[in-house]
Order: C-alpha cells, then sequence, then structure tokens
C-alpha cells in the first residue's frame, strides 16, 4: 500500500467501516509512514471537532421554542379566519382524516336512526295507540336537521362543524340524508349524500363537489333488522318503553300546541353514544312529532347539539331520489368498496383479540365511539401487529389507500362496539368486564349476554366461548376480580 | 426517535402537533451547523432555526415527499437566511450614519464559527454528508440509504469532505494571522 492509497481509506477507517484485510494493510502501512501518521491525527483532530460541534448544537433549546411558537401560532390562526390559508393545514387533516369524517357521518347516522326510534315511542297522554296507528299508516316522511358539532379531535384540534341538511325515509325505498358542513375553523365545506340501501346491501356517501364517491357493502341481517324497524314500528315502541323518560307538558312552538317528553337515558341508540339530553314535541292536533332537540356527547371529545325538524308525513318519493347516479368523473373516495359484515358473535371476538393484539388490553369499555377513538391510535402501537400496520400503511401509495388500510384494520373494533350496541338495544342484558380482565384469563368473564330462559353466552378472558345457565354465570361473575 | 421522518410527517397532518417536537430534536443540529455557518452569529442562527421550523410545520401539507424531509427543511431555512440577510442590509443602510458615531457591539460567535463557516462553503453533496453524520448522527449506512447511493459513494463523498474542510480552515487561519 502507498501513501496515497492509504490516506484514501483513513477517513473510512475512522468511521470503523474497513473490513479486516484493509485494516491490516492501512496499519502495516502506518506503522512504517510518519506523514500518514500525521495525516491520521489532522483527520482525527477534524472528527473530534466536528462530533464535538454537533453535540454543542444538540444541547440548544430551539425544541421548546418551536413547539411554544406552533403551538401559539395555531391558536392565533385558528382565530383569526380571515387570515388567508389560516385553517390550510386543519382542513387537510379534515378532508384527508376520513376517520374523522367517517366518525363525523357516523354520528350524524346514529342521531338520525335514534331519532326515529324515540318518536315512534313516546307514550303519554296524547294516546300512544293513536301515533302508532299513524306510524302505521305512514309510507315516507321527510325532516330537516341542523347539527352543530362541538370539542376536539384528538384533544388538540378544536372542531366547531355544523351541519345541516334533509333526511327523507322511505319504507319501500331506504334512507337518504343531503348534508351540507361547514366548519369556519378549517374551511371545510362540504356537500354530501348519504343511502342506505336495503334492496341494494349498500350504503353510498356522494360527494358532488370532490366528486368522489364511497360504497360500503352492509351484510343482509343489518339491512333486514333496519326493515323489520321501519316497518313494524311496535318493535321500536317496546324498545323505547325501557327507556326512562319524562313528560314535560304541554307548550307551543310555532303556533302549534305540542306536548313535550325528554330523556336522559344512556341506553338510547345503544349505548353507542356518551351522554344524551333528547326532548321530542308532539303536536296535540294531529300526534305527529314536529321537533326534536338534542343534545348529546359523542365519546369523550366531541359535543353534538341540534334539532329536527319540518316533519312532513307521507311525503311523494320518486324511485330515482334512491337511485344515486355516478358521473363518469366521479372516483372511488376512501373505504369505497369495504364490506361491513354482520355484528355477531365471531365479529365481537375478532375485534377483542384485534384490540388486545395492538394494545396488550382489552378496551375499558365498547362505547363505538370511544373505540373508534382509540383504534386511530393503533399505528403508535409498538407491537408486532402495530408495526405491521405501519408497514402496510406506508407501503400504501395514494392517500385513498393509506385510508383504506387503516379502516380495514380498525373495522373488526367498530364492529365490536356495533355488537355491543345491537346487544343493548336487544335488550339481551349485556354486561362487560374490560376494565378487570387481562387477555389470556381463562376463567375470568369478559362479556356476556343472555340468549334465552336461564341461558347465557359467555366469552372468557382468553375468548373462548361457553353457554351457562344463571347460577354457573352468577359464581363466574362473584369470582371476578374488583 | 427510530421512526421515520415520514411517519412523523404523516402524524403531524393527521393532527398530532406534538410529534413534531420528534422532528425538531433530529434535525435541530443539523438545522442550527447549517444556519450557523451562513450566518456566523449564533443567535440569529437559533433565531433562524426556529423560524425554518415553525415554517416547515405550517407548511407540512405542501410537502410533497415526506420522506425528503431534511433537504425542505434546509431549503426553507436558506429561504429565511436570505429575508434575513436583506433585512440586515437594510437595518444597515439606515444605520451607517449611526454606526460611525457608536462603537458596534461585538455580536456574539457562534462557538465553532471557523469550522461552521467551512462547511457553510463546502459543495452541497459534501455538506450533506458532514451534517447527516456529525450533526445529524446518522452512521454512513443509514445516510446511504437516506442519499440512495452506494456505501461507498458516502466514504469517499465523507473523505472528499474532510480534505475540502481542512484546506478551507487552513485558509481561513492564514488570513486571520495576515490580518
Amino acid at each position: 500500500m502507498n501513501c496515497t492509497e492509504c490516506k484514501e481509506l483513513l477517513v473510512t477507517n475512522l468511521e470503523g467501516l474497513l473490513n479486516d484485510s484493509q485494516k491490516q494493510a492501512v496499519k502495516e502501512h502506518l506503522d512504517t509512514c510518519e506523514a500518514c501518521r500525521a495525516e491520521l491525527r489532522s483527520l482525527q483532530a477534524l472528527r473530534e471537532r466536528l462530533i464535538g460541534n454537533g453535540k454543542s448544537l444538540a444541547q440548544n433549546s430551539v425544541e421548546d421554542n418551536v413547539m411554544n411558537r406552533i403551538i401559539r401560532e395555531q391558536n392565533t390562526r385558528l382565530k383569526s379566519v380571515a387570515q388567508a390559508g389560516a385553517g390550510l393545514r386543519i382542513r387537510r387533516l379534515i378532508m384527508r382524516n376520513s376517520v374523522v369524517k367517517i366518525a363525523v357521518a357516523a354520528a350524524v347516522v346514529l342521531v338520525a336512526l335514534g331519532a326515529w326510534s324515540l318518536w315512534s315511542g313516546t307514550q303519554s297522554s296524547v294516546a300512544l295507540a293513536d301515533v302508532l296507528v299513524k306510524v302505521e299508516q305512514i309510507q315516507s316522511f321527510l325532516y330537516k336537521m341542523t347539527m352543530h358539532m362541538t370539542g376536539r379531535i384528538q384533544g388538540s384540534i378544536p372542531l366547531d362543524t355544523s351541519v345541516s341538511g334533509s333526511v327523507l325515509i322511505a319504507n319501500e325505498h331506504g334512507m337518504r340524508m343531503d348534508m351540507s358542513t361547514t366548519d369556519p375553523n378549517s374551511g371545510v365545506d362540504l356537500e354530501q349524500q348519504m343511502y342506505m340501501l336495503p334492496q341494494r346491501k349498500l350504503m353510498m356517501i356522494v360527494m358532488p363537489k370532490l366528486k368522489k364517491y364511497t360504497r360500503v357493502e352492509l351484510d343482509e341481517s343489518m339491512f333486514a333488522k333496519m326493515r323489520k324497524q321501519n316497518n313494524d314500528p311496535r318493535m321500536l315502541i317496546r324498545q323505547i318503553l325501557d327507556c326512562r323518560y319524562q313528560e314535560l307538558g304541554r307548550s307551543v312552538i310555532d303556533g302549534v300546541e305540542v306536548e313535550g317528553f325528554q330523556t336522559t337515558d344512556p341506553t338510547y341508540a345503544g349505548n353507542a353514544l356518551g351522554d344524551v339530553d333528547v326532548k321530542i314535541w308532539v303536536d296535540v292536533q294531529t300526534q305527529l312529532p314536529i321537533r326534536m332537540d338534542m343534545k348529546i356527547q359523542v365519546g369523550e371529545e366531541m359535543q353534538m347539539e341540534g334539532t329536527l325538524h319540518d316533519f312532513q308525513w307521507d311525503v311523494p318519493v320518486g324511485v330515482e331520489e334512491f337511485n344515486p347516479v355516478l358521473p363518469e368523473d366521479f372516483t372511488a373516495g376512501p373505504g369505497d368498496g369495504m364490506k361491513i359484515p354482520a355484528m355477531t358473535e365471531e365479529t365481537g371476538v375478532k375485534g377483542l383479540k384485534l384490540y388486545a393484539g395492538f394494545t396488550g388490553e382489552y378496551p375499558a369499555e365498547l362505547n363505538m365511539m370511544t373505540l373508534m377513538q382509540k383504534a386511530k391510535d393503533f399505528r403508535d402501537s409498538q407491537t408486532p401487529e402495530g408495526q405491521k400496520l405501519r408497514e402496510a400503511f406506508e407501503q400504501a401509495k395514494t392517500t385513498e389507500e393509506k385510508s383504506n388500510v387503516l379502516l380495514e384494520a380498525m373495522m373488526p373494533v367498530q364492529m365490536l362496539g356495533g355488537f355491543y350496541a345491537t346487544l343493548v338495544q336487544e335488550q339481551k342484558e349485556p354486561a362487560y368486564y374490560g376494565k378487570v380482565v387481562q387477555p389470556g384469563d381463562v376463567a375470568a368473564v369478559l362479556l356476556r349476554w343472555k340468549t334465552g330462559e336461564n341461558e347465557y353466552r359467555v366469552i372468557f378472558g382468553d375468548l373462548h366461548a361457553e353457554t351457562v345457565d344463571a347460577d354457573t354465570l352468577a359464581k363466574l361473575e362473584a369470582a371476578l376480580p374488583k | 426517535m427510530t421512526e421515520t421522518d415520514e411517519f412523523y410527517v404523516e402524524r403531524c397532518l393527521d393532527g398530532h402537533p406534538d410529534d413534531f417536537r420528534h422532528l425538531v430534536r433530529r434535525y435541530q443540529p443539523v438545522l442550527l451547523a447549517h444556519l450557523a455557518g451562513k450566518l456566523g452569529q449564533r443567535d440569529r442562527a437559533e433565531e433562524a432555526a426556529q423560524e425554518a421550523f415553525v415554517r416547515a410545520y405550517f407548511n407540512m401539507d405542501k410537502l410533497k415527499k415526506p420522506g425528503v424531509f431534511l433537504a425542505w427543511l434546509l431549503g426553507i431555512a436558506d429561504n429565511v437566511v436570505k429575508e434575513q440577510q436583506r433585512a440586515e442590509l437594510i437595518r444597515r443602510k439606515r444605520e451607517s450614519v449611526r454606526a460611525f458615531c457608536e462603537e458596534a457591539s461585538q455580536p456574539e460567535l457562534s462557538q465553532d464559527y471557523a469550522l461552521e463557516a467551512a462547511i457553510a462553503s463546502l459543495p452541497e453533496a459534501h455538506r450533506t454528508v458532514i451534517l447527516l453524520r456529525y450533526y445529524g448522527g446518522l452512521p454512513c449506512s443509514e445516510i446511504a440509504k437516506k442519499l440512495d447511493t452506494p456505501l461507498g459513494t458516502v466514504t469517499k463523498t465523507l473523505s472528499r469532505a474532510y480534505t475540502l474542510l481542512r484546506d478551507s480552515l487552513q485558509r481561513q487561519t492564514a488570513s486571520e494571522v495576515r490580518a
């Protein structure tokens, strides 16, 4: 090895990247060459100077200053809407973040469905039987909706979203919601139509401004239930009669004499939402509802206040209103093509397993909105499952593909929430002990519900299931840790 | 701190502003070294680094490829430097009369300004490798991955950067001695 060759390798040598034979050759040359030894010393000194300077700059406190400035500026930007581009980042957040969008849409749908069930189940001096008769005759109806959602997304992004629109329900065709959503903070301005089409087993969302659509296939059993409920309000009344409510007496709305009722029973909408406060006003003359006011806590971070009004009964419905046409230049949006499975024991167990896989524990409660919030953070999970999800996410190329990766991963957990809500709605006496039961516990009752006279289905901590009688269940539950 | 830049960029865009902290921590020394060489004064480099990070955060949705975060950040920093220099020039012109009467206070130089200035004068490819290696704390193999070049190229560039740095430092010393 000559000096030129040696000098070329000295930096690589300092970096520890030479192989054994190269290292040996350099060492042998250095042993005999003072000039190259001097060169090495000089390079080494420079290296130490670089490392020392790097360390001293790393001790700088830019970090806290930057983070403080970001928080301050974010707040001022949010306050002054007039400022150009103020909400740019968050607009993107909300537009991109289909999870939030779907959470909002889901909340609205839950409320709409809940509204449907509550009004049909009102019992009072406005004769219940008469309301029932009315309801049975009605084949279609329309109402207007205004909602205002506030709170925070993920604890930091303020939410101030208004939704207004109309909802059309027709026994023969399904449900159609036309909504326009605005958020002055983020500049979101979204028009969308949502369809529930039992005949096609399809839920469809069309966003004309964005030229996007999402079609989700729903399981037959869900629509079967919807049809049954829509066609036989007595089912719902029986269900609602178990909801605690109080009478508000007579009053006048828009010159119409009404009678009011109020419920704050959390089993309203199957525990899928948080605290509820719903008032309904029924026209004393026609004995049909004319207005509903609601205040609802959705998950931990979102509040929703709104009114359903301008009810119209037996409106003429054209087939084309339930036959969305997709222009050719519209493209599939996030979640398109997904299938939502039936909410059965199987999907419930799958959701529990998945949740435990990502987090190492069971969810503390099976509230659908809370589960959805938690599932959003699966991407941060330090478990092998979390790693896998991150890889899939990074491999996905488009925003749509990325959202779909997340949505697919979260689906079983949402279905778990749906399954539990179904058990509550069907009054199957469900009980859930995720707070005290660890994954893998063979003997501890994790989830149970009633399947028949003196017969309960029990999912244990290790996710095996058994059918037991009431005595056995009582013993099992007595043995649970407090 | 083992996540990719892309991961944290996506996190910020998904509404976790606090995760920007990881990117600041990761690139603060790189950015400071980059800026100190250009601006000379430590407090001005810090100020510019803060400004660059804040701008990067609020423009994150314009970053097309999250994988190139650092190059993009350095570009933003260069713009900040240009603006600061322009403002400084105007200020000096305005104050030039006063300056005759007052003794200009000596600005606090960065701890190793000579070295930072030498880095700033390197050709871009060499500068990037030096910044990533000693200020970003990445081993050569990681740098190769990040720049999508063979490891051999990285070590060669690094060797060459050493030579250039040393020459530049020697020239600086020589001119100081003459002065």
